[in-house]
């Protein structure tokens, strides 16, 4: 299986505009590959560098030096996001805009055919449950809707990749599960999913693989089952021995 | 073409959504109603003090459109964070501004088209004519100055820090073009130097808005402009248009979305 | 939002401040400048008269059917006007009257003259430089109304609204009330020239400017020669009390009213009396010359009449 999401030597400083303000370090020579497929979990304590690779990613930040691709396209080209979905932390839509509205307008922005739109708006509204809403304008809809409304969006290009940014923070157990479940069912149906999460038993429950990252430097890549074997412990433990946390803890 | 109408579509929507345009149409509407009813020294012939009335209405209502409706697009979206999904589909910065930039324009014509056929219907009413050519160089060129004020606000809302103050600046700049911009060569005329090279160079500098202001013409009939002078204003104004979206889309490239 | 609207208040205030100041410091160039013992007063006063005055230039503005220097221009346009009415001074009587009513309504009595043309000049840059100093002053004259010419058959009711509100703002703004009274007269209104004569009157009494364009309407619209004398020589009576004991008086008024007693007299055939306000003219008069040659005409037709 090929990578679809790489990163080279990537590194990110961000410069303060005050005078004598020191450079911080972001992200430090970061390579990562996720192969099509994976479900693909990126850990760290804020403050780690998952921010800043996943804008990246998306674009909205230049990196220093290094480069980050996917599907081998530079992500510094818009073009290399025509196959991914993104699904940020928090809901950030145009409130004034209903659910199908919303589809339509990321649709075009993926220069979808019109008929395949409807189709999709149609599928999409079903899979997140927001069917009777979908007239509605955003602003009435409550914190889960606006979060489904969200999954629908990242998914209205049948992506082959899909970013999550903390998916599930924020919402009820219901709302969790529902996501999950979407996860899920987009593993099976073969897509490749990138997601970073504070919820390490959600990660050791969906995850194929994961990496840790702390203070910009990935301290740890490989797959689940491997490390859960390796070192006979919850994935949180794990964690949280590697970012330096077990030394300090009780026993 | 596809993506920036796309992002067009959705800052017309967000216009006709919002109250903004309907009070200012209502408020149009009444105080030239109002006007419409005083009744000087018994004469009902006198006609070319409402349509100043109601023209002026229409540019001030035009101008706080275009410019609150631009002022507040690259702000709200960085402010709402709606631009980080947005920026995460296969769409550049610079297609994203344009798209800010056509949908504010459009809607801009849009709200024009409405105003102005209120003004005809006023203007006939009064003086049972309709000169049409002369109502469309009069929008069309009113338009044309909404574009070159949209791109500036546009430029404005990224390298000023709040709405508010492109707002006021906009405002003060706009007017002060219209009002004083074509003099600044007769004052630069009587300045000592450098200021007077300074201002004459200013004056060479800023888009001369007043180029694009019909409103004497309609009110006062004056027969239409030669369509060949109304071409090369276009071009002059496409060409202010042009530099200040250059602009615009350099800085926001630059700029930090955080 | 509280933010926002403090800041507009302070640049509406600003912006008033300033045209304030600007409009003060104008008056303080010319001789009549406003004079009064509060600030405030003096403030709030010139800021009803600012915009009064702005209705009077739009009224201006209007006539010449949107062809209007700017603040700008005016005074090369101000300076262009004043050697004109030199030059004219006397030829046509009452014409003369308004040449003050406004910078140019002198220009409206000319228009109304078949013998005086101005013509399709240039109205920019105080009528000169026709082609403008530069590409964009030439290329912006395609866009602007640019050619000098009036309000004719009728149309000039347009400039009636600017000027009633001209006079609703600033109850003594005088020019106000005597060229919408002009103008209503030449409209074929005398009655609501009266009556608006008579508004001004009561925010103003006794005013001579008044009285002498009340005058007008009885001498001109109603033929009351005889209302009409006594009106003239009520704004002469209320003029010397005035005026008549100042160093500089204002001489403008006092030669309407003459003109228009001259005129009066002329009809009456009371050449005697005539001679008597020519003379009085003379005294007052920036063209004497002109009025002397007038005496002269006067004498030889009272020589004939013997």
């Amino acid at each position: 299986m090929g990578a679809i999401l790489r990163t080279e030597k990537l590194r990110v400083e961000y410069r303060s505009r005050e005078l004598r303000a020191e450079t911080k370090l972001a992200l430090k020579e970061l390579n990562l590959t996720v192969n099509a497929g994976e479900v693909f979990g990126f850990l760290g304590p804020n403050g780690a560098g998952k921010t800043t690779t996943m804008n990246v990613l998306l674009g909205y930040v230049n990196p220093t030096a290094g480069d980050a691709f996917l599907f081998d396209v530079s992500v510094k080209n818009p073009i290399a996001r025509q196959r991914i979905g993104y699904l940020p932390e928090l809901t950030y839509y145009y409130k004034f805009l209903t659910a199908e509205e919303l589809l339509r307008f990321y649709a075009r922005i993926f220069d979808l055919p019109r008929s395949e739109t409807e189709k999709r708006i149609d599928q999409l509204l079903k899979l997140v449950e927001l069917e009777h809403a979908r007239k509605r304008p955003i602003r009435t809809y409550s914190k889960g809707m606006q979060q489904r409304a969200g999954i629908a969006q990242a998914l209205i290009n049948n992506p082959d990749l899909l970013l999550l940014d903390e998916p599930t923070s924020g919402l009820d157990p219901l709302g969790r599960m529902k996501v999950r479940e979407i996860i899920q069912r987009l593993k099976d149906e073969g897509k490749t999913v990138f997601f970073s999460s504070h919820e390490l038993g959600e990660v050791e429950t969906v995850c194929d693989r994961v990496a840790i990252l702390h203070n910009g430097e990935l301290k740890m890549e490989g797959r689940v089952s491997d490390l859960l074997a390796q070192y006979q412990t919850s994935l949180e433990q794990i964690f949280l021995k590697i970012v330096g946390y077990s030394a300090q803890a009780p026993a | 073409m596809n993506k920036i109408l796309a992002v067009a579509n959705v800052v017309i929507k967000e216009l006709y959504r919002r109250k903004d345009f309907y009070v200012l149409f209502i408020l149009t509407v009444l105080i030239t109603g109002l006007a419409g009813s005083l009744r000087f020294f018994d004469d009902e012939r006198i006609a070319r003090f409402l349509k100043e009335v109601c023209l002026s209405l229409i540019w001030l209502s035009a101008l706080v459109v275009a410019v609150t409706t631009t002022a507040r697009q690259i702000p709200a979206e960085r402010e709402s964070r709606t631009i980080f999904p947005l920026l995460a589909k296969p769409i550049s910065r610079t297609q994203v501004l344009l798209g800010k930039f056509a949908g504010c324009w459009l809607a801009s014509g849009i709200a024009l088209l409405v105003l102005y056929v209120f003004f005809a219907i006023v203007s006939a009413s009064k003086e049972h004519a309709f000169p049409a050519v002369n109502y469309v160089q009069a929008l069309w060129m009113h338009w044309q100055m909404l574009g070159i004020v949209i791109a500036m606000t546009l430029l404005g809302s990224i390298v000023l820090t709040t709405p508010a103050a492109n707002v006021t600046i906009m405002f003060v700049v706009t007017t002060g073009i219209l009002f004083v911009g074509p003099y600044l060569n007769k004052v630069a005329a009587k300045m000592t130097e450098p200021s007077g090279s300074i201002l004459s160079a200013l004056y060479f500098a800023i888009p001369h808005l007043e180029f694009f202001d019909f409103r004497n013409r309609i009110v006062h009939g004056w027969p239409p402009v030669d369509w060949k002078y109304v071409g090369a204003a276009t071009a002059y104004g496409w060409a202010y248009l042009a530099i200040f979206l250059l602009a615009a889309c350099v800085a926001f490239r630059r700029k930090a979305l955080n | 939002m509280r933010k926002q609207i403090l800041f507009a208040a302070f640049l509406f205030v600003a912006c008033f401040s300033l045209a304030v100041t600007m409009e003060l410091w104008r008056g303080g160039m010319t001789k009549d400048a406003a004079r009064s013992d509060s600030t405030l007063a003096m403030i709030f006063g010139e800021g009803r008269t600012l915009i009064a005055n702005s209705f009077i230039a739009k009224a201006d503005a209007y006539f010449h059917r949107g062809n209007y220097p700017s603040i700008f221009e005016s005074q090369r346009v101000e300076e262009n006007h004043m050697a004109e009415a030199a030059d004219d001074d006397d030829s046509h009587p009452e014409e003369a009257d308004h040449h003050d009513h406004s910078e140019h309504e002198h220009d409206a009595e000319h228009c109304t003259d078949p013998t005086h043309s101005h013509g399709d000049h240039d109205h920019e840059g105080g009528h000169s430089d026709a082609n403008g100093s530069d590409w964009i002053e030439r290329f912006g004259k395609h866009f602007r109304a640019n050619k000098h010419v009036h309000l004719e058959a009728g149309e000039e009711r347009e400039m009636l609204p600017w000027l009633r509100l001209s006079a609703e703002v600033d109850r003594s703004s005088i020019e106000s009330y005597t060229v919408a009274a002009y103008w209503l007269r030449r409209l074929g209104k005398p009655e609501e020239a009266e009556q608006f004569i008579r508004s001004g009157l009561r925010s103003n009494p006794q005013n001579p400017d008044l009285l002498n364009e009340l005058a007008w309407l009885q001498f001109e619209s109603r033929k009351d020669f005889v209302r009409a004398r006594n009106l003239w020589h009520a704004a002469l009576r209320r003029w010397v009390e005035s005026e008549g004991m100042k160093e500089k008086p204002d001489t403008t008024v006092v030669s309407k009213i003459l003109r228009g007693l001259i005129e009066l007299e002329m009809k009456e055939e009371r050449w005697d009396v005539v001679l008597k306000y020519l003379e009085q003219l003379k005294v007052f008069s920036p063209n004497p010359e002109s009025v002397q040659k007038r005496i002269d005409t006067v004498r030889e037709k009272m020589n004939e009449g013997r």
